[in-house]
């Protein structure tokens, strides 16, 4: 049937026939042959220009990184240095083991050294691990060795605050009683 | 196709003769002629009788003497045929072809055959009147399709008879008003006459006859030359114009001589002239080298350059050939835009394969160049090191605040002050201090008022206080005779020295 309808096509249709089949084959051909590689070469440019620009970004985020690493480094010198005004979990401990022999030294004696109930469950003074923990101090001895004691625990290397102090002479001797307050860091702000 | 170059072919019973012509600079200039005998089996009594054998000849003759065959005209090969000056009623107006159609239904040896015809109006100032030609066209569409099929490319297809006029046109018949000229055109076994007139076509007379080699031929072609003389002579009364002659033949130099000697003979007192292939230089406007060449090979080749005058233009190539040569035509050129697309298809893809593979390349130098970790790495460390600074800055606000914040009492300062200016008959029994009111309160016992005094008046020029004032005073009522005394002293915050400590 095709063959007799081919045989009776004229030229102008035959040249037609081509010439649709010869479009279609070459819309076909760009299909297959070239509209594949067009997009893998689409892909490939967007894929550099994203490249190019990841680079870049990673370029500024690691000096940034480096920038903020070098800061890091900085402040924790700082901090370090800073960290040695206040006590730590052991040097409170053993503060608070030296103090008999402090006001030993200091011509006083020890009555009485309590932490207070609510520096049980210590105060953070702020995020940063700081706590503040509170004892009562009482001692016994003369009016210059308590001073002296005074002087020497206001000056200790830590921070160390002395408040309500009062003083009461009994016979021939005077009886002082104050509260301790140290701040304790905590290491990695834990308690 | 080379439009610089034209082949004309005139095909004779005897022979064929090519003429090939170039338009250069200069003008036209005849490149090649050449010839070939024919036979009998080919061309037979003015028809061609075997087209593709025809065709071939035609195609070997041009192959052996390297002639481009895109280009071709061939003369007209078939009988019967029409070559004739008609006039043209005055109502016709401009529906020629119409009336040129008419013409030949009225012409008997075409009837019931297709007839292909071309015209052209000839420029006459007395009436309108039209050159006819017209021939078989199934005769005619037989060689051009068989040349077609080979690859000699028919442009055209004219009487050599006419085309032979063209060729001399130029040289003998253009601007000679003061004479009438005959030419006869010899061929195979007819001859033609064109007469012109005042430089204008003015009549056609085509005979057939037989073949040209005896007395007795040459006889009857004096004859009818001599007879169209007379014609004019008698019928239009023109006894006082002067007579050219031109004969075109291409038979050989022997037979024309024997016609120019017979019409010499009869017309004594007018000038005829030969144009014969080894004159073509004399009789043609042709750059011609010394060539010999077919006068009416030469016209054809004229007729694709349009040289020669308008009105000795005719085409007889059938519309149908014509039509399916530009079909043809399209149809490759078509087939060669395909072919060109295709290639460029092919040639588009190792083209963007070596695009891709640059860019692929480009981009692995620059991701190895740049040597950087990756980017879920690169954000966690950035957002490590960023909180890491982030923290130690509060932590080193917090540190440095709580630091520098000094001890608001100072109870050693307190005490030494105390110690320094109290009285020798002044004792402290008690001291208490309040410090959320920056105020200390001191109790003891004292010998005298004055010294009581004097130790509040001390105590207030100190340091550590703002102010101190005495609240109580009283006989100790434990009946020691001693008095009793309470003090109230505003104590002054210590400087804020961060370097106190």
């Amino acid at each position: 049937m095709l063959v007799n309808a081919y045989a009776k096509s004229s030229p102008v249709s035959r040249l037609a026939v081509l010439l649709f089949a010869a479009f279609f084959a070459g819309i076909n051909a760009w299909d297959w042959l070239v509209a594949p590689h067009v997009l893998s070469l689409k892909a490939a440019q967007t894929y550099a220009a994203q490249t190019d620009s990841f680079c870049k970004k990673g370029r500024i985020m690691n000096a940034t990184a480096q920038l903020k690493k070098i800061e890091a480094q900085k402040l924790s010198v700082e901090v370090k240095a800073l960290e040695k005004r206040f006590f730590s979990l052991e040097t409170a401990q053993i503060f608070f083991t030296e103090l008999e022999s402090i006001a030993n030294q200091n011509g006083v004696t020890i009555t009485s050294l309590k932490l207070i109930e609510d520096a049980q469950d210590p105060k953070q003074l702020t995020g940063n691990g700081v706590y503040c923990h509170q004892a009562s101090l009482s001692v016994i001895g003369k009016f210059v060795p308590i001073t002296n004691l005074l002087k020497q625990l206001s000056d200790y290397d830590q921070k160390l605050d002395i408040s309500a102090v009062s003083l009461l002479t009994k016979k021939d001797r005077i009886e002082c009683s104050m509260i301790l307050s140290i701040y304790v860091l905590e290491q990695g702000g834990k308690k | 196709m080379n439009n610089k170059l034209a082949l004309g072919i005139n095909i004779g019973s005897d022979q064929i003769t090519l003429a090939m012509l170039k338009k250069t600079r200069k003008g036209i200039t005849l490149v090649k002629a050449a010839s070939s005998p024919t036979s009998e089996s080919v061309i037979s009594a003015g028809n061609i009788k075997n087209p593709a054998q025809l065709a071939r000849m035609i195609k070997d003759l041009c192959s052996k003497h390297k002639l481009n065959t895109s280009n071709v005209i061939l003369s007209l090969v078939a009988r019967p045929s029409l070559l004739r000056v008609t006039d043209m009623p005055r109502d016709v107006g401009g529906n020629v072809k119409q009336f040129v159609k008419d013409e030949l239904k009225h012409y008997a040896p075409f009837a019931g055959k297709t007839v292909g015809h071309d015209f052209a109006i000839l420029k006459n100032a007395k009436a309108n009147r039209l050159l006819l030609g017209a021939a078989d066209e199934d005769k005619i569409a037989g060689i051009v399709k068989a040349c077609n099929r080979i690859g000699v490319i028919i442009r055209g297809i004219e009487p050599a008879s006419l085309a032979a006029v063209r060729a001399i046109y130029a040289k003998h018949i253009a601007k000679k008003f003061d004479s009438n000229i005959l030419v006869a055109h010899v061929q195979d076994n007819s001859l033609t006459c064109f007469v012109f007139r005042d430089g204008l076509l003015d009549f056609i007379k085509a005979t057939t006859i037989s073949s040209p080699v005896n007395p007795d031929t040459i006889q009857a072609f004096t004859d009818e030359i001599v007879s169209v003389k007379q014609y004019y002579q008698l019928e239009l009364n023109q006894n006082a114009k002067n007579w050219e002659f031109f004969i075109t033949d291409i038979n050989s130099a022997q037979n024309s001589d024997a016609v120019i000697k017979s019409l010499q003979a009869h017309l004594p007192q007018n000038r005829v002239y030969p144009c014969l292939p080894q004159n073509v230089q004399a009789d043609t406007s042709m750059i011609c080298s010394n060539m010999s060449a077919d006068p009416a090979a030469a016209g054809l080749a004229m007729r694709l350059f349009d040289l020669g005058p308008a009105e000795l233009k005719l085409n007889l190539l059938p519309a149908s050939t014509d039509d399916a040569h530009n079909l043809q035509k399209f149809g490759l050129v078509m087939a060669n835009v395909a072919a060109a697309a295709f290639l460029a298809v092919l040639f588009a893809v190792p083209v963007l394969k070596s695009k891709l593979q640059i860019v692929q390349d480009a981009t692995a130098k620059q991701l190895k160049a740049s040597d950087l970790p990756p980017m879920e790495k690169l954000l966690t460390t950035q957002n490590q090191h960023t909180s890491r600074a982030k923290y130690l800055k509060d932590q080193l606000t917090v540190l440095t605040s709580l630091s520098m914040a000094q001890l608001e009492i100072d109870y050693a300062q307190i005490l030494r002050e105390v110690q320094h200016r109290i009285p020798r008959n002044v004792q402290i029994t008690k001291m208490t201090t309040q410090p959320e009111n920056f105020t200390m309160t001191l109790s003891g016992l004292a010998a005298t008022y004055e010294e009581v005094n004097m130790f509040t008046k001390l105590m207030a020029r100190s340091p550590v206080a703002r102010s101190a004032s005495l609240i109580k005073t009283e006989v100790d009522p434990t009946g020691t005779g001693l008095l009793s005394y309470n003090m109230l002293i505003n104590l002054a915050p210590m400087e804020n020295d961060p370097n106190a400590r």
